[in-house]
Protein backbone atom coordinates (compact mmCIF):
# COMPACT_ATOMS: atom_id res chain seq x y z
CA UNK A 1 0.00 0.00 0.00
CA UNK A 2 1.62 3.40 -1.06
CA UNK A 3 0.95 7.04 -0.74
CA UNK A 4 0.52 8.63 -3.90
CA UNK A 5 -0.18 12.24 -4.46
CA UNK A 6 -0.86 14.27 -7.87
CA UNK A 7 0.83 17.21 -6.72
CA UNK A 8 2.96 17.69 -9.49
CA UNK A 9 0.27 17.62 -11.88
CA UNK A 10 -1.92 20.20 -10.21
CA UNK A 11 0.61 22.52 -9.32
CA UNK A 12 2.07 22.09 -13.02
CA UNK A 13 -1.64 22.84 -13.90
CA UNK A 14 -1.51 25.84 -11.57
CA UNK A 15 1.94 27.18 -12.96
CA UNK A 16 3.58 27.38 -9.90
CA UNK A 17 6.99 26.18 -9.71
CA UNK A 18 8.18 23.89 -6.75
CA UNK A 19 9.73 26.54 -5.00
CA UNK A 20 7.00 28.50 -4.81
CA UNK A 21 4.86 25.93 -3.88
CA UNK A 22 7.22 25.77 -0.73
CA UNK A 23 7.11 29.12 -0.25
CA UNK A 24 3.22 29.16 0.33
CA UNK A 25 3.31 26.27 2.72
CA UNK A 26 6.11 27.13 4.23
CA UNK A 27 8.72 23.85 3.76
CA UNK A 28 11.81 23.84 1.98
CA UNK A 29 12.05 22.92 -1.98
CA UNK A 30 13.68 19.83 -1.04
CA UNK A 31 10.67 18.61 0.78
CA UNK A 32 8.48 19.41 -2.07
CA UNK A 33 10.29 17.21 -4.59
CA UNK A 34 10.83 13.96 -2.41
CA UNK A 35 6.63 14.44 -1.71
CA UNK A 36 6.38 14.18 -5.63
CA UNK A 37 8.74 11.73 -5.80
CA UNK A 38 6.68 9.49 -2.87
CA UNK A 39 9.74 9.52 -1.33
CA UNK A 40 8.48 11.31 2.05
CA UNK A 41 5.04 11.16 3.32
CA UNK A 42 3.92 14.48 4.72
CA UNK A 43 1.88 15.28 7.78
CA UNK A 44 -1.92 16.09 7.58
CA UNK A 45 -1.05 19.03 8.57
CA UNK A 46 1.42 20.08 5.74
CA UNK A 47 -1.18 17.94 3.17
CA UNK A 48 -3.80 20.19 4.15
CA UNK A 49 -1.89 22.84 3.71
CA UNK A 50 -1.52 22.10 0.24
CA UNK A 51 -4.65 21.48 -0.59
CA UNK A 52 -5.79 24.87 0.62
CA UNK A 53 -2.98 25.92 -1.61
CA UNK A 54 -3.90 24.23 -4.90
CA UNK A 55 -7.40 24.90 -4.18
CA UNK A 56 -8.43 21.72 -4.00
CA UNK A 57 -9.98 18.75 -2.04
CA UNK A 58 -7.41 16.92 -0.06
CA UNK A 59 -8.84 13.24 -1.48
CA UNK A 60 -7.85 14.67 -4.72
CA UNK A 61 -4.39 15.51 -3.99
CA UNK A 62 -3.27 12.38 -2.20
CA UNK A 63 -5.09 8.68 -2.55
CA UNK A 64 -4.17 5.53 -2.27
CA UNK A 65 -2.21 2.95 -4.69
CA UNK A 66 -5.17 0.16 -4.58
CA UNK A 67 -3.29 -2.46 -6.70
CA UNK A 68 -1.75 -4.19 -3.94
CA UNK A 69 -3.78 -3.53 -1.15
CA UNK A 70 -4.80 -6.12 0.99
CA UNK A 71 -8.16 -5.12 2.01
CA UNK A 72 -8.99 -7.20 4.95
CA UNK A 73 -13.04 -8.00 4.84
CA UNK A 74 -15.39 -7.63 8.33
CA UNK A 75 -16.74 -11.03 8.76
CA UNK A 76 -20.42 -11.38 7.68
CA UNK A 77 -22.68 -12.71 10.25
CA UNK A 78 -23.90 -16.03 9.44
CA UNK A 79 -27.13 -17.71 11.33
CA UNK A 80 -26.11 -20.88 12.82
CA UNK A 81 -26.65 -24.04 10.91
CA UNK A 82 -27.13 -27.32 12.35
CA UNK A 83 -24.56 -29.69 10.99
CA UNK A 84 -22.05 -29.41 7.96
CA UNK A 85 -23.20 -28.03 4.67
CA UNK A 86 -21.98 -31.40 3.16
CA UNK A 87 -24.45 -33.36 5.43
CA UNK A 88 -26.56 -31.16 4.86
CA UNK A 89 -26.62 -31.51 0.80
CA UNK A 90 -26.59 -35.71 1.47
CA UNK A 91 -29.86 -35.84 3.86
CA UNK A 92 -31.75 -33.35 0.97
CA UNK A 93 -30.45 -35.28 -2.45
CA UNK A 94 -29.75 -39.06 -1.29
CA UNK A 95 -31.59 -40.33 1.11
CA UNK A 96 -33.91 -41.41 -1.26
CA UNK A 97 -31.51 -42.98 -3.63
CA UNK A 98 -29.99 -44.62 -0.39
CA UNK A 99 -33.25 -45.79 0.73
CA UNK A 100 -34.06 -47.05 -2.95
CA UNK A 101 -30.74 -48.93 -3.02
CA UNK A 102 -31.29 -50.17 0.40
CA UNK A 103 -34.81 -51.68 -0.49
CA UNK A 104 -32.86 -53.08 -3.57
CA UNK B 1 26.80 15.72 -18.22
CA UNK B 2 24.73 16.13 -15.23
CA UNK B 3 25.78 18.24 -12.43
CA UNK B 4 24.63 17.45 -9.24
CA UNK B 5 22.18 19.41 -7.45
CA UNK B 6 23.00 20.11 -4.00
CA UNK B 7 20.99 22.40 -1.31
CA UNK B 8 22.81 24.48 1.33
CA UNK B 9 21.72 21.63 4.06
CA UNK B 10 23.64 19.21 2.36
CA UNK B 11 26.88 21.55 2.62
CA UNK B 12 26.59 22.29 5.59
CA UNK B 13 26.42 18.53 6.12
CA UNK B 14 29.81 18.02 3.87
CA UNK B 15 31.58 20.56 5.80
CA UNK B 16 31.08 19.26 9.17
CA UNK B 17 32.34 15.89 7.96
CA UNK B 18 35.07 17.43 6.39
CA UNK B 19 35.99 19.29 9.38
CA UNK B 20 36.04 15.87 11.36
CA UNK B 21 38.42 14.53 8.57
CA UNK B 22 40.72 17.47 9.14
CA UNK B 23 40.53 16.98 13.05
CA UNK B 24 41.53 13.54 12.55
CA UNK B 25 44.09 13.65 10.24
CA UNK B 26 45.94 17.52 11.66
CA UNK B 27 45.66 17.02 15.46
CA UNK B 28 44.50 13.40 16.42
CA UNK B 29 48.67 12.25 15.69
CA UNK B 30 49.56 14.59 18.47
CA UNK B 31 46.95 13.07 21.32
CA UNK B 32 48.18 9.54 20.01
CA UNK B 33 51.11 10.82 20.85
CA UNK B 34 50.09 11.78 23.96
CA UNK B 35 48.37 8.83 24.88
CA UNK B 36 51.59 6.94 24.67
CA UNK B 37 54.41 8.98 25.66
CA UNK B 38 52.53 11.50 28.46
CA UNK B 39 53.32 14.87 27.14
CA UNK B 40 52.91 17.64 29.74
CA UNK B 41 50.31 20.09 30.94
CA UNK B 42 51.20 22.69 29.19
CA UNK B 43 51.60 21.01 25.71
CA UNK B 44 48.24 19.40 25.68
CA UNK B 45 46.79 23.02 26.70
CA UNK B 46 48.49 25.11 23.38
CA UNK B 47 47.20 21.76 21.18
CA UNK B 48 43.31 22.21 22.47
CA UNK B 49 44.06 26.23 21.77
CA UNK B 50 45.04 25.46 18.62
CA UNK B 51 42.14 22.92 17.58
CA UNK B 52 40.14 25.67 18.86
CA UNK B 53 41.33 28.04 16.96
CA UNK B 54 41.24 26.51 14.18
CA UNK B 55 37.69 25.09 14.33
CA UNK B 56 36.52 29.13 14.69
CA UNK B 57 38.83 30.01 11.53
CA UNK B 58 37.52 26.36 9.43
CA UNK B 59 33.77 27.22 10.09
CA UNK B 60 33.60 30.72 9.86
CA UNK B 61 35.41 30.73 6.74
CA UNK B 62 33.07 28.20 5.14
CA UNK B 63 30.05 29.65 6.82
CA UNK B 64 30.22 32.67 5.09
CA UNK B 65 31.74 31.50 2.06
CA UNK B 66 28.05 29.16 1.99
CA UNK B 67 26.29 32.33 2.96
CA UNK B 68 27.67 34.30 -0.13
CA UNK B 69 27.12 31.33 -2.55
CA UNK B 70 23.36 30.83 -1.29
CA UNK B 71 21.80 34.09 -0.42
CA UNK B 72 18.24 32.41 0.50
CA UNK B 73 17.71 31.49 4.13
CA UNK B 74 17.80 27.39 5.43
CA UNK B 75 13.61 26.63 6.26
CA UNK B 76 13.38 24.36 8.74
CA UNK B 77 10.69 21.63 8.20
CA UNK B 78 8.95 18.84 9.30
CA UNK B 79 11.06 16.43 6.89
CA UNK B 80 14.39 17.85 8.36
CA UNK B 81 12.62 17.19 12.37
CA UNK B 82 12.13 13.51 11.02
CA UNK B 83 15.89 13.02 9.73
CA UNK B 84 17.69 14.94 12.63
CA UNK B 85 15.62 12.54 14.73
CA UNK B 86 16.71 9.19 13.18
CA UNK B 87 20.44 10.72 12.68
CA UNK B 88 20.44 11.12 16.49
CA UNK B 89 18.38 8.34 17.21
CA UNK B 90 21.54 6.36 15.59
CA UNK B 91 24.34 8.42 17.12
CA UNK B 92 22.71 7.96 20.56
CA UNK B 93 23.21 4.28 19.84
CA UNK B 94 26.64 4.50 18.57
CA UNK B 95 27.42 6.23 21.70
CA UNK B 96 26.01 4.26 24.10
CA UNK B 97 27.87 1.01 22.65
CA UNK B 98 31.38 2.97 22.74
CA UNK B 99 30.84 3.93 26.34
CA UNK B 100 30.30 0.55 27.07
CA UNK B 101 33.16 -0.55 25.60
CA UNK B 102 35.37 2.34 27.39
CA UNK B 103 34.17 1.04 30.70
CA UNK B 104 34.69 -2.92 29.78
CA UNK B 105 38.25 -2.11 28.53
CA UNK B 106 39.23 0.10 32.20
CA UNK B 107 37.36 -2.34 34.03
CA UNK B 108 39.11 -5.33 32.18
CA UNK B 109 42.40 -3.46 31.99
CA UNK B 110 44.74 -2.23 35.78
CA UNK B 111 43.37 0.28 35.89
CA UNK B 112 42.41 -0.15 39.61
CA UNK B 113 45.51 1.74 41.27
CA UNK B 114 44.96 3.13 44.71
CA UNK B 115 41.85 1.90 45.60
CA UNK B 116 40.21 3.61 42.46
CA UNK B 117 39.81 4.04 39.12
CA UNK B 118 42.41 5.76 37.46
CA UNK B 119 42.39 6.92 33.91
CA UNK B 120 45.80 7.00 32.08
CA UNK B 121 46.20 9.35 29.01
CA UNK B 122 44.82 7.32 26.59
CA UNK B 123 41.00 8.19 27.19
CA UNK B 124 41.64 11.50 26.24
CA UNK B 125 42.69 9.71 22.36
CA UNK B 126 39.66 7.27 22.82
CA UNK B 127 37.09 9.82 23.95
CA UNK B 128 38.19 12.20 21.04
CA UNK B 129 38.19 9.56 18.44
CA UNK B 130 34.76 8.36 19.61
CA UNK B 131 33.18 11.57 19.47
CA UNK B 132 34.91 12.22 15.79
CA UNK B 133 34.11 9.16 14.77
CA UNK B 134 30.64 9.15 15.47
CA UNK B 135 30.01 13.06 14.28
CA UNK B 136 31.10 11.61 10.89
CA UNK B 137 28.83 8.02 10.79
CA UNK B 138 26.18 10.88 11.91
CA UNK B 139 27.05 13.44 9.18
CA UNK B 140 27.25 10.83 6.61
CA UNK B 141 23.47 9.19 7.44
CA UNK B 142 22.01 12.78 7.31
CA UNK B 143 23.42 13.16 3.80
CA UNK B 144 22.23 10.00 2.88
CA UNK B 145 18.60 10.49 4.38
CA UNK B 146 18.43 13.62 2.64
CA UNK B 147 19.56 12.49 -0.65
CA UNK B 148 16.91 9.82 -0.93
CA UNK B 149 14.10 10.25 1.64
Amino acid sequence: MKLKNSIKEKRQKRSLTQQELADLVGVSRQTIISIERYRYKPSLELGLKMAHVLELDINKLFYLDLENINIIKPIEKTEPTIGSKKFQDFKKKDWESLWNNLKK
Amino acid sequence: MTSINISKKEIYIIIDIVFSILFIIIFLPFFYNNSINHLTNSEVISKVIQVMIFSIIFFTTTYALLEIKFKRKIIKDERDYLISSKTYKLSYLIYNICLFWIIGHYLDGNSFKNNGLEFDDSIIFILLIVITGVSIVKSSYQLYLYRTS
